[in-house]
């Protein structure tokens, strides 16, 4: 330790308990202006820093004592007036990569050699396993407190790719390691955040791929787990619904819906049978004229010929009738001290897997409230979940209990069997040809912005529409991937859409497949076969899931077999 | 736009209430019509046959079409 350091901690005890390794300013300053040793685009370290941690006895002391026993990252500082001047900090994992940088590409001495294969090994996978093989993880899970074993939460990063798949996806398998699957997937997704494992210690590929599959729900959505397990909102109970409002709202409501439809089903029939207070709307929402709408009573006027609501009499109306159907929810007031009837209010509750939310008054005129009566698509029932099959069911679930109120109400046929009876009665539906209905598949994609699922679930839409089933499997391919990289926004990963055309046939030799690729708010580009292979090999996109690449194949790209390079 | 076809559909219906089989085919279409989603759920090729029968042009139709499935009626 230097003699200036020495004499700052002598005269500022306080300072030898901070975690941090301090050296002189000087020191401090020439690591800063002196040669780098770059690991990667955005981690360098100091040259004599990486030689000192290896060869001078208090430096290695504290990076040994760091990386053995302490949860923290490596803190380079200097004293300065009782306090910790600038800092350099590294976690445990990029430090030993700069060491394993530095000691590949320069002369160490023996001792130094020994000292950084020690310091390795305080990082392996062996030593967090041997760490955590008696730890119990204490994690509460929807309400109830669980204590599980270190080494069973590991078991579940360990996990192959076919097995984790196998687990995740197999509904015969309901538990592992004596828990419910999904909350031991779910608590092992914790057990990474809150030790970190994932930055103290160097782990296998499988293993950071597995940690990723969890922690971004796009594998298993977990995202609900917890969502709402701790709200306790207890207003519904106080109200009361009219009985014939309640009847009306029930009545005809398919039994053997799941219970979002249901929730689902409850929402659009409220929606239809309410509508927003006008008196309210008129008097700009102020005034004597809304006291009346402040007192929780008041919902016990509302009825079928009495039916003006404003919205937080309507959320508090649908609490009450999903917490019938065992739905946990949240009451959202958006005034400041979260007061009944001081400002605009939302719902948000989970069902399942599914987190929601429910605001029938985004727009007074255009709200839900109107929507419904008038077939207009929804607004205001969302789903919040990030993974992207987890929101396409919702949106199909919602689809189908739309169409199911909409075609009851007004006694319709199927429209199948319309079009059905249709083709029969004209001559005027001829073949158009594919490079015309390719045409407008690719006109649309370039009009989309893809700001949402929805611009998605679009596209996809249209080419089922354009496009045969035999078309969509051999000559207009859709692949939908993973762009890690976005340019635009604050997303960590978005997804693209990678469109495969041949005109003849994705396996006929003589014709070249088309690609044509689009990210959100870019335009459409078209792109070789080359690039394509290029993004997928250096990480510029990837698939959804690591093994979808042997699952997957986009025609010419990749085969089933998972080799890239394709048939061609 | 759906709104306009369904103008020209009940013309239509006005117009060949005197001939069975061209009414058949309007009734059906009306029925057709009804479905606020109808162009988003039917094939492209059924759709330009109804375009025909309301009377579009064939140089009208991709044109008519490409609103019929726009994104702001998704």
């Amino acid at each position: 330790m230097n003699e200036e350091v020495k004499a700052a901690l002598e005269e500022y005890p306080y300072l030898k308990g901070l975690n941090v390794l301090f050296v002189s300013r000087e020191e401090f300053d020439a690591f800063e202006s002196g040669e780098k040793v770059k690991v990667d685009y955005d981690l360098k370290f100091s040259k004599d820093l990486l030689r000192k941690i290896l060869s001078n006895d208090y430096y290695y002391s504290y990076v040994e004592d760091l990386l053995a026993n302490r949860e923290s990252e490596f803190i380079l500082t200097y004293p300065i007036f009782g306090d910790t001047g600038t800092t350099v900090r590294y976690s445990k994992k990029d430090l030993i990569f700069g060491l394993i940088d530095y000691v590949d590409s320069n002369q160490v001495s023996q001792e130094e050699r020994e000292r950084f294969d020690h310091l390795k090994s305080l990082v392996s996978l062996r030593s967090m396993k041997e760490k955590y093989k008696d730890y119990v993880f204490p994690i509460v899970i929807d309400g109830s407190l669980y204590e599980i074993k270190g080494e069973d939460l590991i078991a579940v990063l360990e996990l192959d790719v076919d097995d984790f798949d196998n687990l995740c996806f197999n509904d015969d398998i309901r538990e592992f390691r004596g828990m419910p699957k999904e909350q031991i997937i779910y608590a092992a997704g914790q057990f990474v955040k809150r030790t970190k494992i994932n930055d103290s210690y160097i782990l296998p590929e499988e293993i950071n791929d597995r940690i990723d599959d969890i922690l971004s729900n796009q594998i298993i959505d977990l995202e609900s787990v917890n969502f709402q397990a701790d709200r306790i909102d207890e207003q519904y109970e106080q109200i009361h619904v009219d009985d014939g409002l309640k009847k009306r709202i029930l009545e005809g409501m398919d039994p053997n819906f799941t219970d979002l439809e249901k929730a689902i089903y409850i929402y659009i029939m409220m929606c239809k049978t309410l509508t927003y207070d006008e008196e309210y709307y008129a008097v700009g929402q102020k005034g004597p004229a809304t006291e009346k709408h402040k007192q929780r009573e008041y919902i016990e006027e509302i009825n079928i010929d009495h039916n003006e609501v404003v919205c937080f009499e309507f959320d508090l109306i649908y609490s009450k009738l999903l917490h019938e159907l065992g739905i946990t929810f949240h009451l959202d007031s958006k005034s400041f001290d979260g007061e009944y009837g001081e400002a605009h209010a939302d719902i948000t509750f989970r069902c399942g897997k599914y987190m929601c939310l429910a605001d029938s008054v985004t727009s007074i005129l255009k709200g839900d409230m109107y929507n419904a009566k008038t077939g207009k698509k929804l607004v205001g029932l969302k789903c919040l979940n990030k993974n992207f099959t987890t929101q396409e069911e919702f949106n199909n679930q919602l689809r189908k209990v739309y169409s199911y109120i909409r075609e009851r109400d007004t006694k319709r046929r199927p429209l199948d069997e319309i079009v059905a009876e249709y083709r029969e009665t004209t001559d005027s539906i001829t073949p158009i040809p594919f490079v015309e209905r390719l045409e407008i598949l690719l006109e649309k994609a370039r009009e989309a912005d893809f700001a949402t699922m929805d611009d998605y679930s679009y596209i996809m839409d249209l080419r089922k529409i354009m496009f045969t089933e035999a078309e969509r499997d051999n000559n207009v391919g859709l692949t939908i991937l993973r762009d890690p990289n976005p340019r635009k926004g604050d997303k960590v990963a978005v997804p693209v859409i990678l469109f495969t055309i041949n005109e003849k046939s994705f396996y006929d030799e003589d014709v070249e497949d088309q690609y044509f690729l689009y990210r959100p708010h870019e335009s459409l580009r078209k792109v070789s076969a080359v690039e394509v292979l290029d993004m997928l090999a250096y990480g510029k996109l990837d698939f959804i899931r690591e093994e979808d690449s042997d699952k997957i194949e986009i025609p010419g790209i990749t085969d089933t077999r998972g080799n890239r390079g394709g048939r061609r | 736009m759906i709104e306009k076809l369904r103008k020209i559909n009940d013309e239509l219906i006005e117009k060949n209430k005197d001939n069975q089989e061209l009414l058949k085919k309007q009734n059906l279409i009306h029925e057709m019509l009804d479905f606020d989603d109808l162009f988003f759920r039917i094939n492209v090729e059924d759709a330009y046959g109804i375009l025909r029968d309301l009377g579009f042009e064939e140089n009208q139709l991709k044109e008519v079409y490409l609103k019929l499935i726009d994104k702001k009626n998704y």
